[in-house]
């Protein structure tokens, strides 16, 4: 059977879409592969000339580290590791400053980047908060890296999914007592008994708490075990789609890799 | 990615996989189980911070190296059936 | 009758006839401004005693007098204070509101609502959340919880890591801790806001799921998302300052703070003193290592007579340095230069280390629940909900049921509510927001009114058969860091007199083979493995010891032979292996005057 995907709402940074005819073992490995190894590039080191600001420096470089920086072509950089060069190069590293003197509140806009195709992916991420006479002056080098890694370099921040359910409702006596009971409301009466729309049925969180009321077990709520409602959010550094079909083809590049291996033995 | 092989026999094999952990070798083994001629497939994991994962694999006498291959070239496959599938999706929204 | 004895603070000062009229009549007068507020009076009838107390340091708490069944703080007075006519010390002043000591609580009849009042009550409280203290009023809905357990989180309240003053940056104190990103509770009572914990924060409101992972929460552990940790999930930093001074001595020398010359007594190498300016203070933001130098002092040498090496009195002054402490590291964070109250200079280095949470790390919610890291699970093998929510913080639920800590079960749905609605949740004892309030307000949100959500395991991607309960609750860093408490030793430093190991972690000390362990080995007859404890792993000596008269005898290194200082006598004097403990003993003994001897038998 073909895999199916319909999607339901798609923007920039978000996207809802049902994959069916598929394994969860799969589906779980689209979700990780979004996650945890999809490249991104994030600030990796830090030398902080001056800071006169009240937070220690530690604490300031986390917070530069989680700003999400997106990169045009990705694909043109190398992580550390495999780079041939010994201290970086403008293929494994890029150059970030920052400079600023308060009274005013540091945003990611103020972070200037070396490779104009390497921006932070929102200017108004707050960084700090400098008062009178306080100084921030630093240089931060961002690297590639992967989610699995560190937290900074991840890619799709809330992604899941649940099984789409399947509602049953056999002989209704139409008492009503699942549709109070339904946290999201979708069930509703009709002349013959509880019915769920079918664009209400995505929004069923399977709590089953209608076949409890049920005195009857007339409702019966199961897991498709085989099609996924997905919900993906993107931080910023690629599109929400670009990040799919990314965590898609990083899974082929894993398979295509081992295969050369074994072929090699 | 870096493979070693532990050690093979004619029915068993082995393998230990550098670098990687479930998101590969989950869906690898549930491959490698839709096979009938695979009698066990399963991976190993000693622990979660120190993973260096040990894939093992039961057939029925076929060579074990070219069931994986045969589970991977699926696994190639489905991915770009997502991709394929996923992208028309996009286009028609 | 006899009559009745009456004691002012503890003194017998008189006795009277009608006992229950003086009380009376003291109160009363206390109460009309004619006593000193601060008198306490209780009576013991079936013993006859009068005990009044007026010292200092007793702790009292407020309650409403009631007469004759009506409380004297009407409906009036609460509007009056409302609109800040008056104050509360003025109903003290006028005798509505009166504060009981322990003492004087044992004469109390005390309600807790007014709608209880009967003739027979003498007191009501002003709120009943009131009979806790301080710490347990941090404690969200204790009401729910069984008691030890409320206790034991009113203890942890006052070990955790937050943010205890607002001049953190301009204080040397010799240890502090600071949270980094300390969040006011979504689960708040009254006693918090009335302390002002808001703004001192001391904890983090943590998503957390209860259910078991692979077996790391067991009696009692956390296990912990590695993403939230990368994320700065409780991280905090441990600031420890170092002091050094420029002491003065008798004779008039005095220490000084300078990069020691390399022939002064003790100096180390010149690798040692590489970070220190020409002050001899190190720079701030420099790395500090374990043993590293931070301040470079020299003192002058402690006997005048001691160097004359040559003949010469040379003034050899002696390092005396101050280092990082041997199990420490960090980074310097401010270097201060001032004077000491002698008029000498005093340096203080404050050194910062920033601890983000590990395995071993102990962390606790308000309700006794403490518990331990035990894994740190990456953030895509968490278990996930349809909206890739991802639990912070996974809880054992065995913790549950024996404990009884219900309250902590509502404070996790409080804290789901309240995240949902963008608002805080009053947990009050007594009077919180009711179970039925917040369940209605998780169903309006879309989530099931029992807590439970649908889970997916993150490793294997099949839904989780069972729903699980989760909610948001307000975890607190406790400040028992397992970088702080880890210790080892083979062989290392011994004291002085005993000879046995140092005690001590900051010495490098061993750990006490004590009394009970002893009679451990002495139950399992291990003989040898208890010697081994005792004598190999810790002061053996063998000394010699003479058979003629029993005392320790010496051996002549020149003549290479042993010789008894009592008998004088060469022979018959044989080694002996014991401890040095022993020895120190007989050493001891004969200080007094009395003779310890040894008789000795051939070994079997």
């Amino acid at each position: 059977m073909t895999m199916k995907v319909d999607m339901l709402e798609l923007s920039e940074r978000s996207a809802r879409f049902v994959l069916s005819n598929t394994t969860p073992a799969f589906a779980n490995s689209i979700r990780r592969a979004m996650l945890a190894d999809v490249p991104t590039f994030a600030i990796d080191d830090l030398n902080i000339y001056n800071n006169t600001s009240v937070l220690y420096d530690e604490q300031l470089g986390l917070r530069l580290a989680l700003i999400p920086i997106a990169t045009e072509n990705i694909d043109d950089y190398t992580t550390q590791d495999e780079c041939t060069c010994e201290e970086g190069c403008p293929s494994c590293e890029v150059s970030i400053t920052l400079s600023a003197e308060g009274p005013k509140m540091v945003y990611s806009g103020d972070l200037i980047s070396s490779d104009p195709s390497i921006q932070p992916a929102d200017t108004n991420i707050p960084i700090i908060e400098l008062k009178e006479d306080q100084r921030v002056v630093l240089e931060a080098l961002a690297h590639k890296g992967l989610g699995k890694d560190n937290a900074k370099w991840q890619a799709g921040v809330a992604c899941g999914y649940k099984n789409l359910p399947l509602i049953r409702v056999n002989n209704c006596d139409k008492c009503g007592l699942c549709v109070s009971e339904c946290p999201k409301g979708i069930i509703y009466l009709d002349e013959e008994g509880a019915k769920v729309s079918e664009e209400n049925l995505v929004d069923c969180i399977l709590c089953k708490l209608c076949e409890e009321a049920c005195e009857i077990d007339a409702i019966s709520v199961k897991e498709d075990e085989s099609s996924f409602l997905f919900t993906v959010e993107s931080d910023g550094s690629y599109s929400s789609q670009q990040l799919i079909i990314n965590a898609g083809n990083t899974i082929k590049t894993k398979a295509t890799e081992m295969q050369e291996i074994l072929n090699n033995l | 990615m870096e493979l070693k092989i532990l050690n093979k026999t004619d029915y068993e094999i082995n393998m230990e996989i550098h670098g990687e952990d479930h998101t590969l070798l989950n869906v690898l083994k549930s491959i490698l189980l839709e096979d009938s001629r695979v009698e066990i497939a399963s991976y190993d994991m000693k622990h979660v911070n120190v993973s260096e994962p040990i894939l093992y694999v039961k057939t029925d006498g076929t060579d074990q190296v070219t069931v994986i291959k045969e589970a991977l070239s699926k696994l190639i496959s489905r991915c770009d059936e997502f991709n394929e599938v996923f992208s028309e999706a996009v286009k028609a929204c | 009758m006899t009559e009745a004895k009456i004691f002012l603070n503890g003194e017998l000062v008189g006795t009277h006839n009608n006992p229950v009229e003086l009380v009376e009549d003291i109160r009363e007068q206390r109460r009309n401004g004619l006593i000193s507020q601060q008198v306490n009076v209780a009576l013991y009838e079936d013993i006859n005693e009068i005990i009044i107390n007026s010292d200092i340091g007793r702790a009292r708490r407020p309650l409403i007098i009631v007469n004759d069944g009506k409380p004297l703080v009407t409906d009036e007075q609460i509007d009056q204070l409302k609109n800040n006519e008056i104050a509360s010390e003025d109903l003290v002043k006028q005798g509505r509101v009166e504060y009981l000591d322990a003492e004087e609580e044992e004469n109390a009849y005390i309600a807790l609502y007014a709608s209880d009042l009967t003739p027979e009550h003498t007191h009501l409280e002003i709120d009943p959340s009131m009979v806790l203290g301080l710490c347990t009023g941090m404690v969200p809905y204790p009401e729910h919880n069984a008691a030890p357990r409320n206790t034991m989180g009113a203890a942890m309240v006052k070990q955790c890591v937050g943010m205890s003053t607002s001049n953190q940056k301009l204080r040397p104190d010799t240890r502090a801790h600071v949270l980094h990103n300390p969040q006011k509770a979504l689960t708040k009572t009254q006693p918090a806001d009335s302390i002002h914990f808001d703004e001192r924060p001391a904890g983090q409101n943590f998503v957390v799921a209860v259910m078991s992972y692979e077996g790391y929460n067991i009696e009692d552990a956390l296990v912990f998302n590695k993403g939230s940790i990368e994320r700065g999930l409780a991280r905090s930093h441990f600031l420890r300052t170092f002091e050094g001074e420029e002491r003065r001595y008798a004779g008039g020398q005095e220490d000084k703070f300078e990069i020691p010359d390399s022939d002064y007594r003790g100096a180390r190498g010149a690798e040692a003193y590489a970070n220190l300016d020409e002050d001899g203070l190190v720079n701030p933001e420099t790395v500090a290592e374990p043993n590293d130098v931070l301040i470079g002092k020299t003192s002058p040498p402690r006997f005048l007579e001691e160097q004359s090496d040559f003949g010469l009195a040379v003034e050899q002054r002696r390092e005396s340095a101050i280092t990082m402490r041997s199990n420490e590291k960090g980074i310097v964070d401010n270097v201060i230069l001032t004077e000491s109250i002698n008029g000498t200079r005093l340096a203080k280095v404050k050194v910062r280390d920033q601890r983000v949470p590990e395995i071993g790390d102990k962390f606790a919610s308000r309700h006794g629940q403490k518990g331990v890291i035990g894994l740190i699970v990456p953030y895509q093998d968490m278990p996930f909900t349809e909206d890739g929510l991802v639990p912070d913080l996974i809880v054992n639920p065995h913790a549950i049921p024996s404990r009884m800590t219900v309250g902590h079960v509502l404070e996790m749905i409080g804290g789901k509510v309240g995240s949902m609605e963008g608002r805080r949740v009053d947990a009050t004892a007594f009077s919180g927001e009711s179970e039925e309030e917040l369940r209605n307000g998780l169903r309006d949100y879309g989530f099931s009114h029992t807590g439970k959500e649908v889970f997916t395991d993150g490793v294997t991607g099949k839904k989780i058969q069972a729903d699980t309960f989760s909610g948001v609750i307000l975890y607190q860093k406790l400040h028992h860091m397992v970088a702080s408490k880890m210790h080892a030793r083979s062989r290392g430093p011994v004291q002085v007199l005993t000879r046995q190991p140092t005690e001590g972690r900051a010495r490098e000390g061993g750990l006490r083979f004590g009394e009970m362990e002893r009679d451990v080995m002495i139950g399992h007859g291990a003989a040898m493995a208890l010697k081994e404890r005792l004598m190999d792993e810790s002061d053996k000596v063998v000394q010699l010891v003479c058979s003629n008269c029993g005392m320790i005898a010496t051996y002549d290194r020149k003549q290479k032979m042993a010789f008894c200082s009592n008998c004088e006598s060469e022979t018959d004097i044989y080694p002996v292996e014991m401890s040095y403990a022993f020895k120190l003993l007989l050493d001891e003994i004969k200080s007094l005057g009395v003779t310890p001897r040894m008789g000795l038998e051939d070994a079997v």
